[in-house]
């Protein structure tokens, strides 16, 4: 098979290749390695390819599978890490001037979970600085697969750009603010967020504690659900995981919608949202109706402080997280970095503690929604892939442009709520959109049940 | 209901606190930019004021599981 034909197969597909041994994993990693060098000077996705150690991991599965150890559907598939995301020996940057050789002495608690699953750590992927800030000068930008003079969105940019442009099969970003679904939506891919609690956030350089989340992006819904099966449970090295057992999410995979409620919010949601994008949400909307949905309006409660309750609880988490660390490595902290970490310093214990008293009534009525209706029905972005390098054109300050940017997503980080992108049509100027899906708390299954539907019914645009 | 009312720094207070954390690029403007940040922060933490709070228990991380 072509090199070309290889990538751009997805994981259930590959997975039955190498399962049946008409592909092998070395062909497999050699063909991905090979659409790195193709592909990755114009787009910028890779701050480290990790070629040496995908090789070796692709002989090791090779060898297993043809010993009768087959491990499932990730063994011996590429997969890509946001650079924030530790890797054993390996360099992780964290986007970040501060750790330009840091090579971490364990792995995160994904990363060992995707190795033990067999997956091929193919490379560590650019992501904005800490997660936080626009990509730092010294790695650049990754570029849009759909329009290279377009942002890839973020923070999780190049674990998006490379999905979308096969120099993967599926990555792992993070998102504390939409930071998986962001890029996933800009860039054409799926990201789930999935509840707070139900992946490890050990090993992953926190941007805010109560707010992070670390999930799986990729080209299928059925992909996705793939590795948030090799990702998820319970981990007692990351005290705020839940031990619950995991579901088998493949088996929600039925296709099937008809009966299911789904709620579409008649305020917040769609507040200055793209025309274009709010008419491919409603369409969307419509397709998933048709199909069998009862679709209903909802009024989500207080929404007017869902972000100033987000905001203050970023703010004041990252600028904790950081505090050490500008101390002593302030000059090499980009000044958007400071501009969006900094301020954060400058709030009282009080404020923090309001925040959270509203995060607690926000999250009851984000329930009290969820328990009318299986799932909510928005948009993930609120705008297509913007020009490259003007996030912070976005709004007259900082905390503007992310609120206009992020709003749609935040509202579920607030909340815990489990929440996915999938691609809904292209825009006039053909920039990917994308509907959100969001779900009651530890129910992926029934998000990755609406979002794999709505694949079937309306098969995703490709490059 | 009791109001927010943290102080609002000016740029003269940024640029001393910015400069003890060891921040290198103190120039005006940024200050200023930096002075606009912590002014909308502070007026959406103020934000919050208008929502009856007084019996709700915050949002918390902290269980104490008894080391299970």
């Amino acid at each position: 098979m072509a090199t070309q034909d290889l990538t751009g197969l997805s994981i259930a597909q590959v997975s039955e290749l190498i399962k049946s041994s008409q592909v092998s994993p070395v062909d497999l990693v050699e063909a991905t390695l090979a659409r790195i060098d193709e592909m990755d000077g114009t787009i910028n996705s890779y701050i480290t390819v990790m070629e040496e150690q995908a090789l070796e991991s692709a002989v090791d599965a090779e060898r297993r599978i043809k010993a009768g150890e087959y491990l499932g559907p990730l063994h011996g598939v590429p997969i890509g890490l946001k650079d924030i995301i530790n890797t054993k020996d390996v360099l992780t940057t964290n986007g970040s001037n501060v750790h330009p050789d840091s090579a971490p002495d364990q792995d995160a608690t994904v990363t060992r979970r995707l190795t033990a699953a067999g997956a091929v750590i193919v490379g560590k992927q650019g992501c904005y600085e800490y997660a936080c800030a626009p990509p730092h000068s010294m790695y650049g930008p990754s570029r849009n697969p759909w329009d290279t003079t377009r942002d890839t969105g973020g923070s999780s940019s190049g674990t998006g750009a490379a999905i979308a442009s096969y120099m993967c099969y599926g990555g792992i970003g993070t998102d504390t603010g939409g930071s998986i679904r962001n890029p996933a939506g800009v860039c054409g891919v799926v990201g789930l967020k999935q509840t707070y609690g139900r992946v490890s956030r050990r090993g992953v350089f926190p941007l805010c504690w109560s707010l992070d989340h670390v999930g799986p992006m990729a080209r299928t819904v059925e992909d996705t659900a793939i590795i948030l099966q090799a990702i998820a449970g319970h981990d007692p090295q990351d005290p705020t995981t839940v031990n619950l057992p995991v579901p088998e999410y493949s088996k929600a995979l039925t296709g099937e919608v008809r009966g299911l409620r789904a709620g579409v919010p008649s305020n917040y949601f769609f507040d200055g949202v793209q025309p274009e994008v709010e008419r491919s949400v409603r369409e969307a909307v419509n397709v998933l109706e048709r199909a069998g949905m009862i679709v209903e309006e909802v009024t989500i409660p207080n929404g007017d402080y869902i972000m100033p309750a987000w905001w203050t609880i970023f703010s004041s988490e990252s600028a904790a997280v950081h505090a050490q660390l500008i101390q002593s490595r302030g000059a090499d902290y980009s000044q958007g970095l400071v501009n969006t970490v900094g301020p954060g310093s400058f709030l009282s214990s009080s404020v923090l503690f309001k925040a959270q008293q509203a995060r607690s009534v926000i999250t009851r009525g984000m329930n009290e929604v969820l328990r009318q209706v299986d799932v909510l029905l928005t948009p993930a972005v609120p705008m297509v892939a913007w020009p490259l390098g003007d996030i912070y054109e976005l709004g007259s300050t900082v905390v503007e442009a992310i609120i206009n940017l992020a709003f749609t997503t935040a509202a579920f980080n607030l909340t815990g709520h489990p929440a996915i992108s999938v691609p809904c049509g292209l825009s006039s100027e053909r920039l990917p959109i994308g509907l959100q899906i969001a779900g009651r708390a530890f129910d992926e299954e029934t998000v990755l049940r609406v979002a794999h539907a709505y694949e079937l019914l309306s098969p995703p645009p490709r490059l | 209901m009791a109001e927010s009312l943290p102080l609002e720094p000016d740029v003269e207070a940024l640029r001393i606190a910015m400069d003890r954390l060891g921040v290198g690029q103190l120039n005006e403007a940024w200050l200023e930019g930096l002075s606009d940040e912590v002014r909308v922060l502070l007026e959406l933490g103020r934000k919050l004021d208008e929502m009856d709070l007084d019996k709700e228990e915050p949002a918390s991380v902290f269980v104490n599981r008894g080391g299970q």
